[in-house]
């Protein structure tokens, strides 16, 4: 019976709970989820792989890539905050299920002064 | 008294959240004792840790999911200890804030945890849902739900903002108001009491002998709790009960519930300006002992650092280690339909007791 009052009041309020993931999650602004790279700023020069505590980042010079094996990432956000660009970026989001193991890579474009080596 | 059948009881049980196996053995209904095994969830974190003392930093919040941010705080200390730094007051206030705000969740999902195991489904949604409140305020503050990931070596790496401070008040004041009346089911409800009250006794001389920590400990008599000296300037005095059976268990944590809720609102009025951390650099060399009260008991750390990235040696030692051992002493002449709800009101996280 000490229940009843809590019961009752449940029963004329709406539901709590939301229809995720038809409708969008309500997720607060500071939140870590999905950490992206800006390759316009990265020098690549692989601190984040470094500092990463699950070694889900590595980034790879010669090919000018970053890469990121999704299920390892804990969403930390260490390497956005030891970058020396601020080059990284981790933006509110909830890691979706998959049925492989996501790995997302970033490629570096060539620099305008590179592709006038190329040219000539 | 004559043993006649030998019941295991888990590891996979409905009512265990985790693997834990107890083999009970029986007088007909009545239970006259009660081995336990450990080791379904052994993963090896201990050695894994020690690989790279930054790293751990992130690592040792995963020993458990839901006292993670104890084990980060308790982990930090003791680095802070061999570097020989000490975190900045507001750090020190951020980190007590916030390991309120998980002893919070984690003693809701005990209580929620209690009331499903008697059956009692509606006062458990009722439980969990006041917890995800919580849980969406840290994810709020600190970026995460779970794993705050909000400690390093030296202090905090964010702040609470004057915002989040008001939201944070305001959080705990709607909290208190919601959980009063649930309170009220778990101290008077006539299906609770007899489930639970001289159910599963703990006497305050088998506490001492098993070691009994945490809010097991606290409801058979042991006035221990390390935020006595941890929490230095807040003005803390642990709730004891004497009772010792499941129900004094359970309304020490009710009652801690709403404790949490004034030491969250005293850190944050008395959250000093200042900076967040202190710089640690380089490789360390030396040991430490650390202790932190964690909501089901103490949690402590031993770390040997040896001037590498490499630490020597980390070991953890979690509370629900002794309290579920005490288990053998609780349930003896109680009935099997009564053993559920005896361990859960125990809490037992076998994910930090096996790490």
């Amino acid at each position: 019976m000490t229940m009843l009052s809590t019961v009752l009041r449940n029963l004329v309020s709406g539901p709590v709970t939301t229809a995720y993931p038809h409708a969008p999650a309500e997720l607060p602004e500071g939140n870590r989820g999905r950490v992206v790279w800006d390759m316009s700023k990265c020098t690549l020069c692989g601190l984040c792989a470094k500092r990463c505590p699950t070694l889900a980042v590595s980034v790879d010079r010669k090919a000018g890539t970053v890469e990121l094996q999704v299920f390892r990432c804990i969403a930390c956000g260490v390497c956005a905050e030891v970058c020396p660009q601020g080059a990284i970026e981790a933006r509110p989001e909830y890691s979706a299920p998959g049925y492989v193991k996501e790995v997302r890579t970033y490629r570096k474009e060539a620099t305008a002064q590179e592709k006038e080596v190329v040219i000539e | 008294m004559a043993v006649t059948t030998l019941i295991p009881f888990g590891p996979q049980h409905p009512v265990f959240l985790e693997p834990l196996n107890i083999q009970l053995k029986l007088d007909e209904e009545t239970v006259v004792g009660a081995e336990i095994n450990y080791g379904y969830n052994h993963r090896g974190m201990e050695r894994a840790m020690a690989a790279d003392f930054r790293r751990t930093i992130y690592m040792c919040e995963r020993v458990c999911g839901i006292c993670s941010f104890f084990h980060s705080s308790t982990y930090c200390r003791g680095m802070e200890e061999i570097f020989g730094i000490e975190a900045p007051e507001r750090a020190r206030h951020i980190r007590i804030v916030m390991m309120e705000c998980q002893r919070l969740t984690s003693h809701l999902l005990a209580l929620g945890h209690t009331a499903e195991a008697m059956g009692y489904e509606s006062l458990f949604m009722q439980c969990f849902r006041e917890r995800e409140a919580i849980m969406a305020l840290a994810n709020r503050v600190t970026g995460n739900r779970v794993h705050y990931s909000l400690n390093t070596i030296g202090g905090v790496r964010r702040d609470i903002t004057a915002e989040q401070k008001a939201e944070m008040l305001k959080a705990m004041d709607a909290l208190e108001d919601r959980f009063a009346p649930l309170a009220k089911v778990f101290r008077t409800d006539r299906t609770i009491r007899r489930r639970t009250v001289g159910k599963g006794v703990l006497s305050r001389a088998d506490a001492l002998s098993y070691g009994a920590v945490g809010p097991v400990g606290r409801a058979s008599g042991i006035g221990q709790d390390l935020r006595q000296t941890c929490y230095h300037g807040l003005d803390f005095r642990p709730i004891v009960r004497d009772e010792g059976d499941s129900y004094a268990r359970t309304m020490v944590r009710v009652d801690e519930t709403f404790q949490s809720i004034g030491l969250i609102r005293k850190a944050l009025e008395t959250m000093p300006d200042g900076p967040l951390t202190v710089p640690a650099k380089g490789n360390p060399s030396g040991e430490s002992f650390t202790r932190q009260e964690a909501p089901r008991g103490e949690v402590m750390y031993y770390i040997k650092a040896q001037g590498k990235v490499e630490l020597e040696r980390l070991k953890v030692k979690t509370p629900a280690f002794v309290n579920v051992a005490a288990l053998s002493a609780m349930v003896p002449g109680c009935e099997v339909a009564d053993i559920p709800v005896i361990t859960v009101s125990v809490d037992p996280c076998i994910c930090c007791t096996e790490r």
